[in-house]
This record gives C-alpha cells, sequence and structure tokens, in this order.
C-alpha cells in the first residue's frame, strides 16, 4: 500500500513537472507565431496601402508622398480624411499603415 | 485414369505457355538500335530537366532572400515609424505642447490675380484657410476651417467655413455634429480648396450661394456618414451621407417679400421650426485588380423649408460622376434647385459642368512634365430670371454658359500655379472674357 502511494506521487510529480516546464516554451513557440503572423499580417496591409494610395487619394486631388508628414501626424490626417472621403475602414488603415511606413 | 490426367496437363501447359513462346520472340535489331535511340534521348531529357529544376530552386532562393530582406525593411519601418520630416519642424514644436501631434494645423492659401472685361476690374487678391485638426482619440477628432478673404471693399472678411466633432461609431458609421460643408454632389466637399481645383475659378452652379450660385456650401446639423467595402473586392465600395441641418435661408426669408434670384444667407440660427435634411450615395464600381481607373458616381439631396411660417420648401437634387485614369481625370455634375414662392411661380434652377484634366507627366520632358492642361464647360438656367429680376443682388441673370481653359504647372503636388482664360456668353448674357492667375498651397 505504501508503495503504491510512492509511485502515484511521483508520476504526479513528473505530470506536474512536465505541465510547468512544458507550458513556458509552448508559450514562448505561441508568441513567436504570433508574432510572425501578425508582422505578416501588418505588412500585407502596408501593400495594400501601397496599391490604393494612388488611386484613392488621387481621385481628388494629387497624392500626397508618404515623407511629407510624420507618422503621428499622419494618423490625425488620416482620421479627418476617412471621415472627409467616406473611406471604409479596411481601406482608411491600409492607407495609414502604408503612409506610415515610410 | 493417370494417362487422362497426363494428357490433360500436357494440354494445358501447351495453352497456356504457347502464346508467350509466340510473343517471346527476339527483338531486331533494328528495334533495339530505335529503343536505345529513345532511352537516350529520354535520359538527355532529363538532364535538362533536372539543371532546369537547380536553376529554378537557385532561383526561387535568391527570390526568398530578396522578399525576406524587404519584410525586414518594412518590419524595421513600421517598427519604428521612421520620421521623414526634417527636425525642428513647426510639427515638432507643436508635438512639444500638444504631444505625439495629435494637433496639427493644415490648410491652403491662395494668391490671385484677376482681369475682367466688362467690368474693367484688375486686381490682386489673397485668401487663406486653415484647417485645424485636432485627435481626440483614435475614433474622435475634431476640426475647424476659418476662411480669411480680403473684400473688395477694403474690408478682411473672416468666416467659419466648417467646425465639427467626427466620432467613428464603427466600421461602417462616423457621426458629425456642427458645422459642415454641405455633402451634396462632388464639388463642395471633394474638390473646391484652390490647392485641389485644377482651374482658378468655381464653375458656374458652383459659385457660393451667398454670391448667386445654386446652393450653400456649409449648413449647421448632425449627419451619419461611412463607407462599405462591396463584395469583398480592392476598390468596389459604396458611400454614404445622411444629414439633418437648420435648412436653407434667403436674403428675403424674413422679409416678405421673397424674390427670384434671391441668394443664400446662412442659417446660423434657424429662422424656423421646420429642419432641413439631405444626403448623398456614391457608388466606386470598378475593382482595383481590373487597372481600369477609379469611377465614382453619385447622387445627392437637400430640400427644407426655407420661410419663417415654415410653408415654402426648396427642395434640390443633383447627380455626379468623377474618373481618373493614370494622367486623364474627367468629372462632372448636373443640379437642379426649386424654390416655391408666396404668390408667384416657382424659382427653377439648373445647371452643371463638364470638367477634363490631362498631366503632360508622360511626355518626359522636363519643364513640361509638371504641366496639366484643364478645360471645362459649365452653364446655368434660371428660369424665369430676367436681368431686372436681380437688381441688388449677386444673382447672374439670363442662362449663362462659360467655357474655361487652364494650365497649370505642379512645383509639388501640393503647390500649383494656374493660368485660366474664361469665355462667358449665353442666352439674355452681354459676352465677357476673363483672365485668372492664381498661386495656390496646400499645406
Amino acid at each position: 500500500m505504501r508503495r503504491t502511494n510512492v509511485r502515484a506521487l511521483a508520476t504526479l510529480s513528473i505530470l506536474v513537472g512536465a505541465v510547468v516546464l512544458g507550458r513556458p516554451e509552448a508559450t514562448a513557440a505561441e508568441e513567436a507565431s504570433e508574432q510572425k503572423a501578425a508582422a505578416s499580417e501588418q505588412r500585407a496591409l502596408v501593400r495594400k496601402g501601397a496599391r490604393e494610395w494612388s488611386a484613392y487619394c488621387g481621385s481628388c486631388h494629387n497624392a500626397r508622398p508618404p515623407g511629407e508628414r510624420s507618422p503621428a501626424e499622419w494618423d490625425t490626417i488620416m482620421l479627418h480624411m476617412r471621415v472627409r472621403a467616406n473611406l471604409p475602414a479596411g481601406d482608411a488603415q491600409a492607407l495609414l499603415a502604408y503612409l506610415r511606413s515610410r | 485414369m493417370i494417362r487422362l490426367v497426363m494428357l490433360i496437363a500436357l494440354l494445358s501447359a501447351f495453352l497456356a505457355l504457347g502464346p508467350t513462346t509466340v510473343r517471346a520472340a527476339a527483338p531486331s535489331s533494328e528495334e533495339v538500335q530505335q529503343l536505345r535511340k529513345e532511352i537516350d534521348l529520354l535520359r538527355k531529357q532529363n538532364a535538362a530537366s533536372e539543371a532546369r529544376i537547380q536553376a529554378l530552386e537557385s532561383k526561387l532562393t535568391d527570390v526568398q532572400q530578396a522578399q525576406e530582406k524587404k519584410d525586414q525593411e518594412l518590419d524595421a519601418k513600421i517598427e519604428g515609424g521612421t520620421r521623414t520630416t526634417a527636425a525642428g519642424s513647426v510639427g515638432d514644436i507643436v508635438d512639444k505642447w500638444f504631444g505625439d501631434n495629435r494637433f496639427i494645423v493644415t490648410g491652403y492659401g491662395q494668391g490671385t490675380f484677376d482681369w475682367q472685361r466688362n467690368d474693367g476690374t484688375s486686381t490682386f487678391g489673397a485668401r487663406f484657410n486653415p484647417l485645424f485638426l485636432y485627435r481626440v482619440t483614435d475614433r474622435v477628432l475634431f476640426e475647424a476651417s476659418p476662411e480669411i478673404e480680403l473684400e473688395s471693399t477694403g474690408e478682411t472678411n473672416v468666416n467659419l467655413e466648417n467646425a465639427q466633432a467626427d466620432i467613428i461609431l464603427n466600421d461602417y458609421m462616423t457621426f458629425v455634429g456642427g458645422k459642415f460643408l454641405l455633402p451634396f454632389g462632388d464639388f463642395i466637399e471633394h474638390i473646391e480648396p484652390a490647392w485641389i481645383n485644377k482651374l482658378a475659378t468655381k464653375p458656374l452652379p458652383y459659385v457660393e450661394g451667398d454670391e448667386g450660385g445654386l446652393l450653400p456650401f456649409s449648413d449647421l446639423g448632425a449627419q451619419v456618414r461611412g463607407g462599405i467595402e462591396l463584395f469583398d473586392t480592392e476598390g468596389v465600395s459604396v458611400d454614404y451621407t445622411a444629414f439633418m441641418s437648420n435648412g436653407p435661408r434667403f436674403e428675403d426669408s424674413a422679409l416678405g417679400t421673397p424674390a427670384i434670384g434671391t441668394p443664400f444667407l446662412t442659417n446660423n440660427v434657424d429662422l424656423n421650426k421646420g429642419k432641413g435634411f439631405g444626403g448623398r450615395i456614391g457608388l466606386y464600381p470598378i475593382p482595383l485588380a481590373a487597372e481600369m481607373g477609379r469611377l465614382r458616381i453619385g447622387a445627392s439631396t437637400y430640400d427644407g423649408t426655407w420661410d419663417d411660417k415654415e410653408g415654402l420648401w426648396f427642395a434640390a437634387w443633383g447627380l455626379d460622376f468623377a474618373y481618373q485614369l493614370d494622367e486623364l481625370e474627367v468629372r462632372g455634375e448636373y443640379l437642379q434647385t426649386r424654390r416655391q414662392l408666396l404668390g408667384q411661380s416657382t424659382d427653377h434652377r439648373d445647371g452643371f459642368y463638364l470638367q477634363a484634366a490631362y498631366k503632360l507627366s508622360r511626355l518626359g520632358i522636363e519643364p513640361l512634365n509638371k504641366v496639366e492642361l484643364v478645360a471645362r464647360w459649365s452653364g446655368l438656367q434660371q428660369h424665369g430670371l430676367a436681368a431686372d429680376d436681380v437688381l441688388g443682388t449677386e444673382a447672374r441673370p439670363g442662362n449663362p454658359r462659360e467655357l474655361a481653359f487652364g494650365v497649370d504647372y505642379w512645383l509639388t503636388p501640393s503647390v500649383v500655379g494656374k493660368l485660366e482664360y474664361d469665355w462667358e456668353f449665353g442666352d439674355k448674357v452681354r459676352n465677357d472674357n476673363m483672365i485668372h492667375l492664381m498661386v495656390a498651397v496646400g499645406f
């Protein structure tokens, strides 16, 4: 009976150890994967903005070069343009991502 | 019995092996040669395919490495949000006070020279339209734009063009409250600023309402607006605006003696309890991937009671389009207004313009690269409006038509020098010629 208890305790300890030690490794891998996916998504957004920049901005006025303003200034200007030009949310985000990335 | 079984076995073996023996006849030496040739050819083809695969694999590795490098550069830029404007700029100074460029002064200014044959005028002028933007959060913006203009009387006229709060409610709807540009047609909201308008003058129907145009340029009230992508297709979308406002007001609204052709007056304090309302819907039907340019078609309306007793209606509707493909831009509008008059026929007016512009940037000749040629045809029909009706008002008599030709020189995408020649003519209109020079700076 005593030997059985010792075995059960040892098994439980190993299981707990595996869970405790294994978890950070899994989380780190997941985090790295999530970061990679987020970076890829962001790059796709920038590329979408680059495609739209000339056509969307240029349909009313000459498209202003991204380097004209700082990223924080573009945040404010694009909020204004989203409202004035009735831009769909996804397009406004893509244009902002492109303008901020240059 | 045993003999019979052996006989059957022999017969079976003969039947089974017989045809094989016939098929297994030795191939001729010619066939062998032919087969060897085919094998050699296949070997050569295989070797060529392997070489090609290796070359493609090598190219793929190069492309992957280049892509990875670009991705890393893009990541670095996204991460850093590299500031590319000069250090110590106005933005930096404002930054110190307001933080993170939430507050921005943008807008435009213009200097003009106008010559008009009939009036005998030849004068310089100036106008300044700053636009103040304050981003409260990523979903809330306050914007205001005073218009500062020199009057012919020698005074400086300051007019609050718009002052509004924009609140993004969700991906599809934004609430706007305050004084806003009238969301009617294409010209007022999109291309009126001097650095955007490709000509120095406005088309005849879009002279401002208080100067004899068909509509006021702004109104006070609230609106909801937004844009929605359609069919999950980049470039294909619909946008909308719906608003309620103080509504239209004319110079004779409170006088009791309304007249045809009376100009608008800003309805800062509503003269009646009835509200104005209207809206606009725009459609972008061409997918970006089709590379066939960008087309917008729109329809608008603006209605409301205009007299102090709320009994008389003003109603306007319009259609507009704008198309842009590379260096070419074509746009146009048609609009119609009707104002009920007590004891008189309705004041019915309509107008249009069609404008085409072409950038010469493809010529590759340095000074001409920055030149854009513009032509515009615009007109007004003012039914029942004779010259005698407009004495003492800003309204133009008759049914004028105007041809305008312009040459623009773009120093930068937002700094332009314009030279424009106008020829005005039409029914009950005295022919006139005008020349306009303008330098406009968007900042």
